[in-house]
């Protein structure tokens, strides 16, 4: 089924916590470190708390909500095409694909994850697939971090990017 | 009662055109433009936008140079050849290193490029400078 071009595959019967888990991943978030009891528990709203801020977000960043509501709509699906084509070995158009996220992350002030981006650029140029493989995976690892943070900061942004937007 | 300073009450009546296909990266750069205090249109594509800058008396373009159908650079030049918009400011933007920007300002003359990962810092320095040398030539 992967080979016919599919990102994943959820088996039936369908395990409520497995989609979950599936849609997290596959939109750009992260699982709770603590899997719910129950079925019910997965539906309950997060707790609007603030969370930490990762590192690969610029100290005194002044994030713009409507940046971030970009953000977190485009480049999931960037990140999840640049996969595809570091899997098919197209490095030709997952150097352009790796360009193109690398410029999104300057919006949401993560220019260290940024750093990274151009690294796997240069990587990808050179053909070095087993340097490419690693540090995508680390890219996944952070984005995904990123893309959290920036969910909950939404929702309940830390006193200091609630100022900042306020400043904004 | 007007309390905007003369820099932003000069940067208003600069107009600004900002064209890049990609949605983050242009909402980023319009959106430094105008906190700037800049007048800022947009432009997801280079289909039409000859008209819509003599329509909307564009003093400044801001260009990606990594677009899918022209490179940046290259429409730039264009733009720089063009009769009626010789004179235009052009301002390029680019997510790469910055040696290899180096290395498009050599190749592109005088034009000003800024790095995304410094637009918060110089775009619009660079906007206005690429206005002002728009009205010394005109």
């Amino acid at each position: 089924v992967l080979a016919a071009g599919m990102d994943d595959f959820i088996p039936k019967p369908v395990d409520a916590s497995t989609l979950e888990r599936a849609l997290l991943h596959w939109t750009g978030t992260k699982m709770p470190d603590k899997q719910p009891d129950n079925d019910n528990a997965a539906l309950q709203p997060t707790a609007a708390v603030a969370p930490a801020r990762p590192s690969d977000v610029d100290a005194g960043a002044q994030l713009k909500p409507r940046l971030v509501e970009i953000f977190l709509r485009v480049a999931p699906v960037q990140l999840a095409e640049l996969r595809a084509q570091v899997v098919a070995r197209e490095a030709d158009a997952a150097r352009t694909l790796a360009h193109t996220l690398k410029g999104g992350l300057y919006a949401v002030s993560a220019a260290a994850l940024a750093d990274e981006l151009e690294a796997l650029r240069r990587e990808l140029g050179a053909r070095t697939w087993d340097q490419v493989d690693s540090r995508f995976q680390q890219i996944e690892t952070r984005f995904s971090a990123l893309a959290r943070w920036l969910q909950l900061s939404a929702a309940a942004p830390d006193p200091q990017v609630r100022a900042n937007r306020e400043s904004a | 009662m007007n309390d905007k300073s003369p820099m932003m009450r000069a940067r208003e009546k600069v107009r600004v055109l900002v064209l890049d296909d990609d949605e983050l990266a242009r909402e980023f750069l319009s959106d430094i433009l105008r906190s700037e205090g800049f007048s800022v249109m947009d432009s997801e594509s280079i289909i039409g936008v000859t008209n819509k800058i003599i329509r909307e008396d564009i003093h400044v373009v801001v260009l990606d140079v990594m677009m899918p159908t022209i490179r940046g650079d290259r429409l730039a030049a264009l733009l720089r050849k063009n009769s009626v918009l010789g004179a235009l400011g052009v301002v390029l933007v680019s997510s790469h290193p910055r040696e290899e920007l180096d290395a498009l300002i050599t190749e592109t003359g005088a034009l000003a490029v800024v790095g995304k990962h410094e637009a918060r810092l110089k775009l619009a320095e660079a906007v206005m400078d690429a206005a002002r040398s728009r009205k010394a030539t005109s």
